[in-house]
């Protein structure tokens, strides 16, 4: 056991090494939509539907916000759909679909405002947890490696008046990415206060579809969380989450030098018991540091609120 | 033929055969040649600038024949907008520097016929 936890760390202090800063409105699929990276108990079935808004406006460069309204704001609208499943109380299989309902761009022309949109499926993450502890029901501890990726289902070619529209406003990402994760959690049953850490990292394969010839930044999430239980019925939680993304590159192997930078982002969320095996999920999240490479949009703020509801088959 | 005579024919001769053949050429020009039907061509497509700043927008335009035509644009790096039928609002931002491809495709009944156009967009000095 300690061997593959020794080899699980070494490959994420590969992936660290390897990966570097963020960008504002990547295509495809916000990461980790359902809101767990949790394992699930044997033949437990574990139903998910979200909702996440998305609003992204000010330019940066480097870590200052600069005066630049050619891009007037961009947001989106997107709902998902998550289905867990434990097949024993090792493994669990995870997949999640989402649809934007709208990914819109408006920009400030010479002639006056115009906009942007599209709308549709997205990509599909496909992912197997591999639980690395026995589950136990007192001063539990949780470690999830998981394997898996996201796979470019959704439209990719969606046109506005007879034009292509831009890559990063596409519904999906149009690129094949292979994850990795690992998740920490612990409580004592005597403790007030548990914690969980995730670490999550992303490789993208490149586009060459038509014109487009890109291959998105690797992306390497690392989230440390806080939780409390008010009551049973309730849970409140504290994230903190570092994005880091390297730099986009196009045609040639050439890089992209406005892409790619770091966001620190903070993670309020909620966890409500409404019903037996019905719980009400809802976070925000709001960047409280930026460092992008170049000059880039950011991101202002997001939300999603969910339902989960599980099954034992 | 007496000699006197040949001097007269001679030169008869010639002006029929000019008046002939000169009559022959304006029955050829006369005669309407048929116009090839143009069913689908894209003759061109231009820019009112090929060498661009980020945000600065240009107009792109392409010039085609046929029916029933429709146009599709697309390209590597930037955004466009359509203005038109026939004509695309393009500009480019940070992270579209570089020479870009800008390509449309025009299509109808008879199939669909592409050509492409390269604009340079700069950083701003």
């Amino acid at each position: 056991m300690k061997k593959i936890i020794y080899f699980i760390a070494t490959l994420f202090g590969l992936f660290v090494a390897d990966a570097a800063i963020a960008q504002c409105c990547a295509a495809g699929n916000p990461v980790g939509g359902d809101g767990s990276q949790d394992a699930m108990k044997k033949n437990q079935l574990s139903v998910f539907a979200a909702y996440r808004y998305s609003y992204s406006r000010d330019y940066y460069h480097l870590s200052q916000k600069e005066d630049i309204q050619n891009i007037e704001k961009s947001f989106y609208n997107y709902g998902s759909l998550s289905l867990s499943y434990g097949i024993n109380w090792r493994f669990t299989l995870h997949s999640e679909m989402g649809y934007y309902f709208d990914k819109v761009q408006v920009v400030n022309l010479t002639g006056g405002q115009e906009t942007i949109e599209a709308k549709g499926i997205g990509d599909m993450s496909l992912n197997l947890r591999y639980s690395l502890l026995p589950q136990k029901i007192v001063n539990e501890n949780r470690l999830v490696f998981s394997l898996g990726g996201r796979f470019p289902v959704g439209q990719f070619n969606e046109v506005q008046d007879g034009v292509k529209i831009p890559v990063a406003l596409q519904p999906s990402s149009g690129a094949l990415k292979v994850n990795s994760s690992l998740f920490y959690s612990h409580k004592n049953e005597d403790a007030q206060i548990g914690w969980s850490a995730f670490a999550f990292f992303e490789w993208s394969n490149q586009i060459n579809e038509g014109l487009i010839v890109y291959k998105y930044g690797n992306l390497f999430l690392l989230e440390a969380t806080a939780f409390y239980p008010v009551k049973s019925s309730t849970v409140i939680s504290l994230s903190s989450k570092a994005e880091f993304r390297s730099m986009d590159k196009k045609e040639n192997d050439l890089g992209i030098e406005s892409s790619g930078g770091m966001v620190l982002y903070i993670k309020p969320k909620i966890q409500l018991k409404i019903a037996h095996d019905l719980y009400l999920h809802t976070f925000g999240e709001v960047p409280v540091y930026k460092y992008v490479n170049g000059y880039q949009l950011t991101n202002l703020f997001a939300f999603q609120v969910g339902l989960r509801k599980s099954f034992s088959l | 033929m007496p000699a006197k005579h040949k001097i007269i024919f001679l030169p008869l001769l010639v002006i029929i055969s000019c008046f002939l053949l000169n009559a022959c050429q304006q029955d050829q020009e006369a005669t309407p040649e048929p116009e090839p039907t143009v069913n689908l061509a894209l003759d061109s497509i231009t820019t009112t600038k090929k060498h661009i700043v980020m945000f600065e927008e240009i107009l792109i335009t392409a010039h085609a024949r046929g029916e029933n035509l429709q146009y599709f644009w697309e390209t590597n790096h930037g955004s466009m907008l359509s203005q038109d039928s026939i004509t695309v609002r393009y500009w480019g931002c940070y992270s579209c520097v570089g020479m870009n491809t800008i390509q449309c495709t025009v299509s109808n009944e008879f199939g669909s016929i592409s050509d492409t156009i390269m604009v340079q967009v700069d950083q701003w000095k």
